[in-house]
């Protein structure tokens, strides 16, 4: 029997787990009734998150653990090629606020336009030598996050509202990269 | 004339005619803005520049280039990672080498507003005070200060500070009611070049094994035709809608609804956005130096009101945003 609890797992899962992880993913490698729960309080998860994938296996444990068998690491849910952004406290409105305030001095005529976002052109500039993929990205990476607690949602909207508002404020502003300056400044943690 | 006299007079008696101006000398502060605003877009320009937010202080140094008509910039962080960004008339590139990444997005110096005609600055007008204050030296360089005082409290209040010989912008300083500073940014050097190498608007890393991002907000979610329609029903004196769209974002399956509100200087957004399910936390008040934020969740949906405006301010607007058909 496990000496883990099912308490214990579901907080491992949230990120909350007081103890030691490797000592219970070691344990979890091994428990097949572990991997059980585990699995279960994921899909629980992700039903709540509305994440189903389209059709759930029950095979799939199996056939991670056949996988990672080869090597083994730490079984911790991956998400690739999504750049969760961490609230940047320092957000450097600063340059974009200061400057592009009164850089983008607009002309309050333009009431009511409706637009579409714009689309970017197929071929972008980008060097030959690198093969890219395209995916759709509004947020910009600031660190790859592991969990997705509601906090970590509520604050990467947050983060993609204000990145957006930067973007419009660099509209008609001379120094129209200054709203960048928060991308390229140090984010401090929290 | 007389005044002319007085001010010589003054001048010498106290000993100090290195400055003697009389009344006519003094800028306007509304054409010394436009002027600024010119010189950002016509000339070419390197500099290191300091900005703090509250108790956070970086480096950066921004370089911009103009010729043909058209402008190019990089901004390039100095402190902690080596992140830039560079622009041109079509597109700008965020790089972020810790990640390995690079953000491509397209510019939008495309719907750049004239700034030579006095008449967007006189709207403003109505709602902030211009007057020079000043004169001051900021990275070696002699300059005009120039105060914008809102005439309300929903609004914050910007000191800046312009180079005299070319009339760039040396600091700035954005500051509410109380004439605390929220955010500046000072340069400490600039310097005003005849030409900018090409080579200069280079990223300094070749993106080797970077991955590529681009916004390509089209694809997703088809606009639902049967989605509300909302408005803000307060706002401060001289605001109005500037902008309206629909636009998908990374983390809502529906699009949001974004809508700028501007008084010409301030600006602003409200995203409305359709939540499938209650959220177990959204952020209600929150602060980025300057700019607040202000989001509440009524009948499905999340309402915030993002701008460089006071806290009330933001409230205000997110509470009285309806929906109509």
């Amino acid at each position: 029997m496990s000496e883990y609890n099912n308490e214990e797992l579901s907080a491992l899962i949230d990120g909350e787990y007081e103890g030691n992880n490797d000592k219970v993913f070691d344990e979890l490698i091994h428990n097949q009734e572990m991997k059980e729960t585990w699995s279960r309080y994921h899909l629980i998860g992700d039903c709540l998150r509305e994440q189903l994938p389209e059709k759930i296996s029950s095979q799939v444990s199996t056939h991670v653990s056949n996988t990672l068998r080869n090597e083994p690491t730490v079984l911790a849910p991956q998400k690739t090629k999504q750049f969760n952004l961490k609230p940047l406290a320092g957000f450097a409105i600063a340059a974009s606020v200061a400057m592009a305030a009164v850089f983008s001095v607009q002309n309050s005529n333009d009431v009511n336009s409706v637009s579409t976002a714009p689309t970017l052109a197929a071929n972008t500039s980008a060097p030959q030598s690198q093969t890219f993929s395209f995916p759709n990205a509004q947020v910009l990476p600031a660190s790859v996050r592991k969990s997705d607690t509601p906090e970590d949602v509520a604050n990467q909207r947050l983060n993609n509202y204000l990145m957006n508002h930067n973007e419009y404020r660099s509209n008609g502003s001379m120094n129209g990269i200054l709203p960048y300056v928060r991308l390229v400044t140090i984010e401090s943690q929290e | 004339m007389k005044y002319q006299a007085l001010y010589l007079l003054v001048a010498l008696l106290v000993g100090s005619v290195n400055t003697v101006y009389s009344v006519d000398n003094l800028p306007e502060p509304q054409v010394l803005i436009d002027e600024m605003t010119a010189a950002s877009r016509s000339l070419n320009y390197d500099g290191v520049f300091v900005y703090t937010l509250g108790k956070q202080i970086d480096t950066m140094r921004i370089i911009h280039k103009s010729g043909d008509g058209e402008s190019y910039e990089r901004l390039i962080s100095l402190t902690g990672h080596a992140r830039e960004v560079i622009r041109d008339k079509d597109q700008v590139r965020c790089y972020f080498p810790e990640n390995k990444a690079v953000v491509v997005e397209k510019s939008r110096l495309g719907k750049l507003v004239s700034t030579y005609l006095p008449q967007p600055i006189t709207s403003i007008s109505d709602y902030y005070l211009f007057e020079i204050a000043g004169e001051d030296r900021i990275a070696g360089l002699d300059a005009w200060i120039i105060n914008i005082r809102p005439i309300d409290k929903y609004r914050y209040g910007y000191q800046l500070w312009i180079d005299k010989e070319s009339r760039l912008l040396l600091k700035s300083e954005l500051k509410n009611q109380l004439g605390v500073t929220l955010e500046q940014i000072m340069f400490a050097q600039l310097n005003v070049l005849e030409d900018i190498d090409d080579a200069l608007l280079e990223p300094s890393t070749s993106a080797e094994g970077f991955t590529w991002y681009k916004n390509s907000p089209n694809e997703t979610n088809a606009t639902n035709e049967s989605d509300k329609q909302w408005k803000v029903t307060w706002m401060p004196a001289g605001f109005s809608m500037s902008e309206q769209s629909k636009e998908p974002m990374l983390t809502s399956r529906m699009p949001v609804e974004h809508m700028v509100y501007s008084d010409g200087l301030a600006m602003v957004s409200i995203y409305v956005e359709k939540l499938n399910q209650q959220p177990e936390i959204v952020v209600g008040a929150s602060s980025f130096g300057g700019v607040n934020t202000y989001a509440i969740f009524a009948g499905g949906y999340q309402i915030t009101a993002v701008g460089e405006v006071p806290k009330s301010t933001v409230k205000l607007m997110a509470d009285s945003v309806k929906s109509y058909h």
